[in-house]
Parts: structure tokens; sequence; C-alpha cells
């Protein structure tokens, strides 16, 4: 039993480093859940003078899916928004971040625009307090604005039927 | 004699391109910040360092091209510029990003075991060397 017992101590090292790296080492995991959107004002890309709040990603279950326009992931994510199939109780929002305006209005006129509108934060003040570190990034708020979910990269039918349909569920549920 | 208020000029590092599928703009140019004293450029230097660039794999912010991370580094050293302290702007970054971002674990019950671990491991392989000494 004595031989045993370097092993013993040595896996249970291990099985705790383990549960402390997971709990510290996930990114998406260790960004903010669970918080309240936090409050801004911004324009939107389409229109700059449209002054858009918090206020305005309540009421309806809100994805918020974060891009830009010199990102090649979320041109590749960009056809799976545009198919999605419009959900009367669903606001798509986009946000666009740390871009030119032109570049980003750009994008929308030529790639078509899925979203119901997108918030131009050039500056990165929403996206930083929402914890967006890049892009794409896809959120998931509830009714109050509450942030459910998120999603680093980029989003394709797979990734949302495993694993924002069954948040989707849970929240509207 | 160095005049309190002469700038100094602090670069940042060259480009690299980015090693993930998070899209990561590069810096086409070196980042250049201008301080009012070395106090405040020392302790920007140790907050990038000490800081995780969460869109890159395992590089600090100091280290990163990604545009996210000379985004955090110019609020960052808007935050030393206004004279906030050390702890205020890493728990700016905290709250943000999770303790992901802090290459520096806290001291909490989750991370007790990555403080002691080494300590603990390091008394276990001291005993087994005299006993294995004692035996021989």
């Amino acid at each position: 039993m004595k031989n045993f017992l370097p092993f013993v101590v040595i896996i249970s090292m291990c099985g705790f480093l383990w549960f402390a790296l997971d709990k510290t080492g996930n990114a998406s995991n260790a960004q903010i859940t669970s918080k309240a959107t936090p409050s801004f004002r911004l324009g939107t890309v389409l229109d700059p003078q449209k002054i858009i709040s918090e206020n305005d990603l309540k009421g309806k279950i809100t994805i918020l899916n974060v891009w830009a326009s010199w990102c090649p992931a979320c041109q590749a994510e960009h056809d799976f928004w545009l198919s999605m199939v419009k959900d009367p109780k669903i606001q798509l929002i986009g946000l666009n971040v740390l871009d030119e305006l032109s570049e980003a209005k750009n994008f929308l006129i030529n790639l078509g625009n899925p979203y119901e509108f997108t918030i131009f934060d050039n500056q990165n003040k929403l996206g930083m307090d929402l914890g967006v570190s890049g892009t794409p990034e896809t959120i998931l708020l509830d009714k109050q604005g509450i942030i459910r979910y998120r999603y680093m990269g980029p989003m394709d039918s797979t990734i949302w039927q495993e694993k924002f349909v069954p948040e989707l569920k849970k929240i509207s549920g | 004699m160095e005049d309190k208020y002469s700038l100094k000029r602090e670069k940042l590092p060259e480009i690299r391109m980015p090693e993930n599928n998070i899209a990561s703009k590069n810096v086409m140019s070196e980042d250049q910040y201008f301080f009012k004293n070395i106090e405040d450029q020392k302790l920007f230097n140790k907050i990038i360092h000490e800081l995780r660039c969460t869109v890159c794999q395992n590089q600090s912010l100091a280290e990163s091209s990604a545009v996210f991370a000379q985004n955090l580094r110019q609020v960052i050293y808007q935050q030393v510029q206004e004279g906030r302290r050390e702890e205020e702007i890493t728990c700016f970054v905290v709250e943000r990003y999770g303790e992901f971002a802090n290459f520096k674990p806290p001291f909490l019950n989750y991370t007790l075991i990555l403080w002691l671990g080494p300590i603990i491991m390091l008394l276990l392989a001291f005993k087994f060397f005299c006993k294995n000494l004692k035996k021989n």
C-alpha cells in the first residue's frame, strides 16, 4: 500500500489542478454571463443619428452578433444569419466593433442585412463592457436584457442547434 | 535632469499573424504611448505584461498584435493617465473578461491547490529523498 501512496498523491494533485484550471481557464465561460446589459447610447451603422440604448435590447429574446467588416470569419458566418428563419419572439441585432462606418455599411449592402439594426461601436466601448474579446461572437440575451449565453467563433447550423437551441428553450420556457 | 512632464515613448511589439480562427485584425504600425512620468510608464508595462490577450494563445497583452489587444492596451493607457491604481485597472479588466484574463490567479478556494500544490509536491519529494537516503 505504501508503494502506491506517491501515485495516489500525484493523481489527486492532477485532479485538483484539472478542476482549478477548468474553473479559470475557459475564456468564454469566464466572461460575463447572468449580468444585465451595460447601459450605452450608440448610433446604428445604417443610421448613425438613430440612438440605440440598452432598453432596445429588452422585451424580446435578443441574439446579439458581434462582427466587423475586416473579419473573414464574420463573412464566413454571414450566410448563416441570412438564412436564419425569422421568429417574431426573437430579434437578431448586430454589434459592429472597431470598424470604419463606410466599411461596415458596405459589408451590409454587399453581403445582405439580416439584422433588425446594427449598433455601431467603433471604440469597442459596449463590446468591452460585454466582455467581447474577438469577432465573431454571439451573445444570447433574455427578455430582461440579461446575458444568458455566449459563443466565440463563427456560427453555423450545427453550433446553433447544439449550443443555442437548448439555451433558447430554457429561457423561453 | 529630466523634466517631470517630458514625454517618454513606450514601444510595443512588432506585427504577428493571428493564430486562431477568431479574427484578430493586425496592428499595422507599432503602438506608441507617451507618459507624464516614469512611474506611469512602469505601471502600464507591469499591467500589460500581467494580463492575458483573451483572443490569442497564451500571449500577454504586451505581446499581442491583435486589434482587440491594442484596443484594451489603449484603454489601460488612458486609465493610467487618469491616475487609476493597478488594482482598479486589473479589476476593470477581470470584471469584463473574467479571471482568465489575469496571468496571476487570485488566492481563492478553488485556486488554493494552484498556489499550495508546488509546495506540497516539494515537501513530499523532500520526504522521499530523505527516506531513500537513509535506506542507502
